[in-house]
């Protein structure tokens, strides 16, 4: 009986694997089984949103971009070098200029006219910030989705 | 019905906890960047020369193993560019493991099935010490490697191959440094003690051929190695205190033990002295038992010795130890078994054949 039942269990196991890596539609499905999508309309739409901004990076940037944005999937979808972002550096001396940048995003999402701040920006070599659609600064647009909008640091 | 579903064969228990993976990782993974980034890194280093975290991914030399692994799997099998089927693969033998670890203490294998499930992440207000949400996290992660070598390692103790820990000590190692020499290794030695002191089980007389002192001469240098570079890496600009609020702010499974609430603090309490008065009662075997009734106090005070060097008297270097994340492993791969026996009646978990 239990050959049959381990047979049975080998095809489903089989099958489900193929199922699940040729329909996956992200980097990891999130809706094969659950819908999760369905469940949380704005993680589909975040994540939709996050991969239209980091394809035009992608698209439009130089391997050497430097980037400014809080989410770390950006880094990922654009594989461009990402500043200002939640993951953490793995060295322990390199946490203190991590901790800066951090702070210095957060600094520009508060007062995007603040000259500090611009200054700093230019300092670390930053070539396009993402940010809220609603923000003004004194950086042009080059790019935007529904809640989002990329700026080119002059 | 149910007792022939209790005789399970192990090939079953192996395709169930395999189709589960599949889903499990598939449908719950948020996915771990880094480590795809890093091996993209290593194959074009034009790729992200200003980031920081992709450039001490790649860098570091405690991740070393880690991402020359994942870059060569990637080489062989270049048709899983997700590495999908090597996240599943992992997770499926780390489960399969926790469950031969199961059938160390039980008889009955649908219940080793169900208790190994329960490792599965989002089983975390259901087993574990402290919400350890990483313990079999869907996400492919440095960690992974390291949990699959562990609880290998584990099995290896119980089943008195020496020279097998001793090598899966060594991956463990490479894996993930800090697990490796604060987890693996004292369990290691404590096990090897337990014996001597009560088996008078030298663990020496086990290294009958030449290669087994190769192999002990391996490890001493390899732990000595990681020891060094540990410490060498433990500089930081940042004061202790500062550090550690960033450690907690980026890495919740490590812990901060003021932001427990009652419950979180009432749980693993609950969970550890269950286990330790089901080790005083069901436990037989003289050396296992002084070494679970050893190990249980220091899973107890974890949480204290945790919260002192991390918020009383911050310290790197303590912070380093990763004392509770090692408490949080060791639980539940040796107390939960007896967790379950004392809370089940004998006729579901059924006598392991060692107890009868």
């Amino acid at each position: 009986m239990y050959k049959i039942l381990n047979l049975g269990l080998a095809i489903l196991l089989i099958f489900l694997y193929f199922i699940e890596v040729s329909n996956s539609q992200n980097q990891r499905s999130y809706d094969l089984i659950i819908p999760w999508n369905t469940i949380f309309p704005s993680r589909q739409l975040q994540a939709f949103e996050m991969k239209s901004l980091s394809a035009w990076i992608n698209n439009n940037t130089p391997k050497d971009a430097i980037i400014f944005s809080s989410f770390d999937d950006i880094r990922f979808f654009s594989k461009r070098s990402l500043l200002g972002a939640n993951s953490i550096p793995l060295k322990m001396d390199q946490i203190a200029s991590w901790k800066k940048a951090r702070t210095l995003y957060k600094d520009f999402l508060d007062n995007p006219s603040n000259h500090e701040a611009i200054k700093d920006i230019n300092a670390y070599g930053i070539n396009f910030i993402v940010v809220p659609k609603d923000l003004s600064s004194i950086f042009p647009t080059v790019f935007y989705t529904e809640n989002y909008k990329i700026l080119k640091v002059s | 019905m149910f007792k022939k579903l209790k005789e399970i064969s192990d090939t079953t228990v192996f395709l169930i906890l395999s189709i589960i993976c599949v889903l499990y990782v598939n449908t719950v993974s948020s996915s771990q960047h880094l480590i795809e980034l890093a091996i993209l890194k290593l194959s074009d280093p034009s790729f992200f020369p200003y980031d920081p975290v992709i450039n001490s991914y790649a860098e570091n030399p405690l991740n070393n193993f880690a991402v020359l692994f994942l870059s060569l799997y990637q080489k062989l099998f270049f048709f899983d560019t997700k590495f999908f089927f090597i996240n599943f693969f992992v997770k499926t033998l780390t489960l399969f493991g926790i469950y031969k670890i199961y059938q160390f203490f039980m008889l009955n294998r649908l219940f080793c099935l169900i208790g190994s499930l329960f490792h599965l992440s989002p089983s975390i207000l259901v087993l574990p010490y402290i919400g350890d949400w990483y313990i079999i996290s869907p996400a492919l992660h440095t960690n992974s490697i390291f949990l699959l070598c562990f609880v290998y390692f584990i099995n290896s103790l119980l089943n008195k191959k020496y020279m097998l820990a001793i090598a899966l000590q060594i991956f463990g190692i490479v894996a993930h440094p800090p697990l490796g020499l604060f987890l693996a290794l004292p369990t290691l030695l404590l096990f090897c003690s337990c014996q001597a002191f009560k088996e008078k089980d030298i663990f020496i007389k086990h290294a009958s051929r030449k290669y087994s002192y190769f192999m002990m001469v391996i490890s001493v240098i390899v732990n000595s190695l990681y020891l060094a570079k540990l410490a060498a890496l433990n500089t930081s600009d940042l004061i202790a205190e500062e550090f550690i609020n960033i450690y907690f702010l980026h890495a919740p499974h490590h812990y901060q033990v003021s932001t427990f609430s009652i419950i979180e603090i009432f749980w693993p309490y609950f969970f550890i002295i269950c286990g330790y008065i089901g080790v005083i009662k069901y436990e037989k075997r003289s050396s296992l038992r002084l070494f679970l009734l050893m190990l249980c106090p220091l899973i107890i005070f974890s949480i204290p010795l945790h919260y002192i060097f991390t918020e009383v008297l911050p310290s790197i270097y303590m912070l380093s130890l990763h004392i509770t994340r090692s408490a949080s492993i060791l639980s539940l791969a040796l107390l939960a078994p007896f967790f379950f026996k004392l809370i089940l009646p004998k006729n579901i978990w059924g006598v392991s054949s060692n107890n009868v």
